[in-house]
């Protein structure tokens, strides 16, 4: 029980350290100072890379959790086999592929995050959200409980709400 | 900023008890995280003068890339477990 507590709080604490850089850089006056950064390495290119993993691991983490709670719908009878629910697994499935590749780009040490590396998030989010939408359009219909689709749908507001940050700094 | 506001505010008024959980709870066994938090605590706190280390900004980033790698893995390798069961049972049916 501790272990899921704490697998559970890894995704707030996480959310929680990308939200807190995130307002901190929008306000000048509390931005932090990143010492000893080797020459060339500007701050927002620090900061926007540490925004970036923080983002890719909320969504890796939320991503796996809401396959979790589907499969589980799909064990208890709740979200049938069917082609709701395949088109459902397809969608987390093709999350996942597109979260390997961006966390290979995203590898590269700050000084790294330059247009390349934000044309990958930019298209991470981009697809991401498209397969979002496909899973509610087509997927989440399927789940016939109304409280395990709301359920679902908080996993699918928090990966959403990581996705917008990502295009903030992707700009 | 584009994000949801609310749910931002509500994470954020949230914040001091998610903190204090994860120093208690997160102290043995997340020492990563651990890190994050003394890091966070600093950066909420309104002065100017706070700062965070390059290296800690590295370690915490790819601690959380390998996080991420790991749980993507683990979507893909339980997803695709899945379609296969459904092709096998259309299969059989």
């Amino acid at each position: 029980m501790l272990v899921t507590m704490v697998r559970n709080l890894r995704i707030y604490l996480v959310l929680l350290l990308v939200m807190t850089m995130v307002s901190v850089s929008c306000q000048k006056n509390k931005q932090p100072t990143v010492t000893n950064t080797p020459p060339g390495v500007t701050q927002s290119e620090v900061q926007n890379w540490y925004i970036a993993t923080g983002i890719l691991q909320t969504v890796a983490d939320t991503t796996d959790k809401g396959l979790d709670a589907i499969i589980n719908l799909n064990r208890t009878g709740i979200f049938p086999d069917g082609p709701a629910y395949k088109q459902t697994i397809q969608s987390f499935k093709a999350i996942g592929q597109l979260g390997i590749d961006t966390k290979k780009a995203m590898e590269n040490q700050p000084q790294k995050f330059g247009t390349p590396q934000q044309d990958q998030l930019r298209n991470f989010s981009n697809q991401v959200s498209t397969e979002l939408q496909k899973l509610t359009a087509s997927g989440l219909v399927g789940i016939k409980d109304e409280a395990s689709k709301a359920r679902i749908n908080t996993f699918i507001s928090l990966i959403n709400s990581s996705l917008q940050l990502a295009s903030t700094i992707a700009q | 900023m584009k994000m949801n506001e609310d749910k931002l505010t509500q994470i954020l008024n949230e914040s001091n008890l998610v903190m204090t959980l994860a120093v208690t709870i997160g102290g043995e066994l997340v020492p990563v995280i651990e890190g994050a938090i003394a890091e966070v605590k600093k950066l909420t706190t309104d002065n100017s003068s706070e700062t965070i280390d390059y290296q800690m900004v590295l370690q915490i980033g790819a601690a959380n890339l390998a996080a991420a790698e790991s749980s993507f893995e683990d979507v893909m390798s339980k997803a695709q477990a899945e379609l296969d069961r459904l092709d096998n049972t259309n299969t059989q049916g």
